[in-house]
């Protein structure tokens, strides 16, 4: 079920990455700021799903604007663009956690208690979170695969050139994925945060297991990106139990490695040209 | 001699009489070690990004191993001091060896992210490892570094004056190492690498060959301040080498200016004096810290040290060359452009 | 009678993309000394196959041999330091570097030296330090670069730009050079001098192969011609031969090739 989230998180990586060639650690920020809009909005009243849907709603807006502010000045050297990244980590961060304070949150989960599914005890928010981000991907990969933007959008993440000289308009096609990325992002934050307590941390972590699951998947390709992350989710699980769950996170980087080593574009990376 | 290369010997002369500078006053000397010691980290990053153009973030992870090899060698197997930080320098190299294997093939963006993973792990390990490293609650390291006479000077390490030596003479040599580097074949090929990878392939330049020596050579140095910072501080712990010193170290850098020998000390200087100077609430310093970073790639990313070439420029003078005024031998790379080449095909 | 072992061949070399069969079966050989142009319609797979031949893309099939050795699959800079260096179709130089420093880097890697020299400064005063200056010097000097020597590459012009990616390849001594496009969007005084310069090249014994769109220049400099079209070698001989070609004009629709009229550059592949 953790594989589903990182395959979320994954998913919005690619989105900037895929387009901008641009490393986004503030991704995790995304995250974060999904949870507390989607906590606050809960405390308002507002029933689980329509809030996370307006803080998707917000943090793409935001997305927008931190493509257009932040990074479009240093697109043309993606170091730069990572640098960038790494103050927005701090900033946003900080920001966080002076507004809301380092006390940790949680959303109560719409489900509550568990069910016998073959002789494991399965906690029902769990399959709900499953379910919810699972359809999330389904929708996710009808619109790029069919709609006009999502056929604009892998267009330009194949050959930005090629795709401006037919006419698109890459320019905005980038703020569109990024705030799509970014949306994923809140998503992914706002559904963690009904199954584990969040402070302004919390998007480091999911973060690099992010990056981890677009590698293993293929730099770009969000097919990818879907498989790596429940590649990685399902391998941490099964380590974990097998081996000390202190070191459940150590797993996503041997798998990194090994990964690496056996086939470094990744398992689907697309062709590009450049 | 050049006039960049007789201001460095200056600066590097005029270094060694800073504690007689300060008059020996114990708080004036603490930041001089914190400079050095920054500064030597900071040169670290700049071997691997500034003259290789490999992004990465390892360099943290190399300081911490430094402070906990020394620190563990020491405390708990009763090693004498230099051979522990000499094993503890070997093991960082031996990462670096290892990281680069296997990331080396792929484009810098990999690499950046492998060495992020990699600072994770090892972090991880430290937490992880209480009996060995104290974890997350850090590990005493009070002990001392074996005295020893260095010309007309008695080594104790008794006073922080002595380690203001040791890590002066330790960054003198780095950045004379590295100025030499940066001018010879080695240095060269390196910063082909750096400014663009299938042009040097075409011509013959063995990326993996001389970004793995880069690599390696930066990590000895962050090795070695990590070392040098654990007897220093007598106390190490995991969270001083989280995502805080990361931020701190890319942004003495990127300020000071990347790929100039100058920008390193530059860059140290600032950010060990300006919070003391300011006393910059701890709370907002990241945030604050994150804002100047993010500012400063935006409109001045070849930093500080880029500035009188900027000047250069802009006054109309004689067409720069590569710009770094206050540089020695290093190219200022601005801050090193990482193509994302595909790997064409993967041989 | 002796045969002369090639000092490149190409033996059914292919290469398939996605879907695409770039190049098929091509089989070629240079000689030593020998200067040969490669020409094709646009899309015909010149720079493809000169990709794989340097190393930069992986054949799919056949073999490529460097004075009888098979270098197929070596990666690129391995190939490089045999001698045979390529030099790109768009601008292609080391930005940040001055124009000097740029030839001095290709320089540099043909001295021996080693790392712990490199290091403590012996270096400076080696030998082989001097040699690699001198060499800078002469290499500029042939190309008429000693101006700019201290112009930063990235402010270069772009006919200056092409110059000093030949520069650089040059200064590597190569045994064979492979020149992608060279003169494309050179103006035609500037083509001129690259003729003029790159048979000075060859003088000093470095054997060219040369991938061109500009028929004057290109027939006027080789001894001899091969011609590509949709991924296949259609023709191999002189200049006098390639042109009487039944299917060579066919499939140039007479661009420029009877009459000498100079012709606007198209953009490249």
């Amino acid at each position: 079920m953790t594989g589903s989230i990182y395959a979320l998180v994954g998913l919005g990586l690619t989105m900037t990455f895929g387009l901008l060639d641009i490393l986004n650690f503030a991704h995790g920020q995304m995250l974060m700021l999904g949870a507390y809009g989607t906590f606050f909005l809960v405390r308002a009243g507002v029933p689980f799903l329509p809030a996370m849907v307006i803080a998707m709603g917000g943090v793409a807006l935001l997305g927008v604007i931190v493509e257009r502010v932040f990074f479009r000045p240093v697109r043309a050297t993606p170091v730069n663009g990572l640098i960038v990244s790494i103050g927005l980590i701090a900033v946003i961060e900080n920001v966080a956690l002076v507004a809301w304070g380092a006390d940790p949150k949680d959303i109560q989960p719409s489900l509550v208690g568990a069910v016998q599914v073959g002789g494991v005890s399965v906690i029902l928010q769990r399959l709900l979170v499953l379910g919810i981000t699972v359809v999330l991907i389904v929708l996710f990969s009808v619109f790029l695969r069919s709609s006009t933007l999502g056929k604009w959008i892998r267009a330009t993440a194949q050959n930005r050139e090629a795709a401006a000289l037919m006419g698109i308009p890459t320019d905005r096609v980038v703020s569109v994925s990024f705030a799509l990325g970014s949306a994923l992002a809140a998503a992914s934050g706002a559904l963690l945060a009904t199954l584990f307590p969040f402070d302004p941390f919390v998007g480091e972590v999911p973060v690099l297991k992010g990056f981890i699951v677009i590698i293993l998947g293929g730099l770009g390709s969000p097919a990818g990106a879907i498989l790596g992350g429940f590649a990685l989710g399902i391998s941490e699980a099964l380590g974990a139990g097998l081996i000390a769950s202190a070191f459940r996170d150590g797993f996503g980087f041997a798998i990194l490695i090994l990964a690496l080593l056996w086939r470094p574009q990744g398992l689907m990376a697309p062709r590009r040209s450049r | 001699m050049g006039p960049a290369r007789l201001i460095g010997a200056v600066f590097l002369a005029l270094a060694f009489l800073v504690p007689f500078a300060f008059q020996f006053d114990p708080y004036l000397v603490h930041l001089s070690v914190l400079v050095a010691l920054y500064a030597l980290l900071a040169l670290s990053l700049n071997v691997i990004w500034g003259l290789a153009g490999q992004f990465s973030m390892a360099q943290v992870a190399f300081l911490e191993i430094g402070a906990y090899t020394t620190s563990i060698l020491v405390v708990q197997a009763q090693w004498s001091y230099w051979p522990a930080l000499l094993v503890a320098a070997g093991l960082a190299v031996a990462a670096s060896l290892l990281i680069g294997a296997f990331s080396f093939r792929l484009t810098g963006m990999y690499f950046a992210i492998v060495t992020l993973a990699f600072a994770q792990l090892i972090t991880m390990l430290v937490v992880n490892l209480p009996a060995l490293t104290g974890g997350p609650y850090g590990l005493p390291a009070r002990f001392r570094p074996d005295g020893f006479a260095a010309g007309p000077l008695q080594l104790t390490f008794a006073s922080a004056v002595d380690y203001y030596w040791i890590a002066v003479a330790t960054l003198a040599a780095g950045l004379f190492l590295t100025y030499q580097l940066a001018g010879s074949r080695t240095g060269r090929a390196m910063s082909a690498a750096r400014e663009d990878e299938l042009l040097a392939q075409a011509i013959g330049v063995d990326l993996r060959y001389y970004k793995t020596v880069a690599f390696a050579l930066s990590s000895v140095l962050a090795a070695l301040a990590g070392g040098y910072m654990a007897p220093y501080l007598t106390f190490i712990s995991p969270s001083m080498f989280g995502f805080r010193e990361l931020v701190n170290l890319i942004l003495m850098l990127v300020v000071g200016g990347v790929g100039t020998l100058a920008g390193t000390v530059v860059g140290a200087s600032l950010f060990v004096v300006l919070p003391e100077v300011l006393r910059v609430a701890g709370s907002i310093r990241l945030g604050v810290y994150g804002a100047i970073l993010i500012l400063v790639v935006i409109f001045l990313p070849q930093g500080l040290a880029g500035v009188p070439a900027l000047l250069w420029r802009r006054l109309g003078w004689r067409r720069g060359v590569s710009a770094g005024g206050g540089s020695a031998g290093l190219q200022a790379a601005g801050a090193a452009r990482l193509e994302p080449t595909p790997p064409a095909e993967p041989r | 009678m002796v045969t002369v072992t090639p000092l490149l061949e190409l033996d059914a070399v292919s290469k398939r993309f996605a879907g695409l069969d770039a190049l098929q079966g091509v089989s070629l050989r240079i000689d030593r000394g020998e200067i040969v142009g490669l020409i094709g319609p646009n899309g015909a797979g010149k720079t493809t196959l000169f990709n794989v031949v340097s190393g930069a893309l992986r054949a799919s099939g056949g073999r490529v041999l460097w004075e009888g050795r098979p270098i197929t699959h070596l990666p690129m800079h391995r190939i490089a330091s045999l001698g045979l260096v390529r030099t790109f179709q768009a601008v292609r130089v080391f930005p940040g570097l001055s124009v000097l420093e740029n030839v001095l880097v290709a320089c540099h890697l043909r001295t021996p030296g080693s790392l712990l020299a490199d290091l403590s400064g012996a270096a400076r005063f080696s030998r082989a330090e001097r040699e690699a200056r001198a060499r800078a010097s002469e290499v500029l000097h042939l190309l008429g670069l000693e101006r700019h020597a201290h112009v930063r590459a990235a402010d270069l012009s772009y006919g200056l730009g092409k110059l000093v990616g030949v520069a650089i390849a040059f200064a590597v001594r190569p045994t064979l050079l492979m020149l992608d496009e060279p003169a494309s969007g050179l103006s035609p005084d500037e083509t001129v001098a690259l003729a003029t310069l790159l048979r000075q090249i060859h003088a000093t014994g470095v054997s060219l192969w040369v991938v061109e769109h500009d028929m004057r220049f290109l027939m006027g400099l080789s001894q001899r011609v091969v011609v590509l079209d949709a991924g296949r070698k259609i023709a191999d001989g002189t200049p006098e031969e390639v042109r009487a070609d039944g299917r060579t004009r066919l499939v140039y629709l007479g661009a420029g090739f009877d009459e000498p009229v100079p012709e606007p550059e198209g953009p490249g592949e």
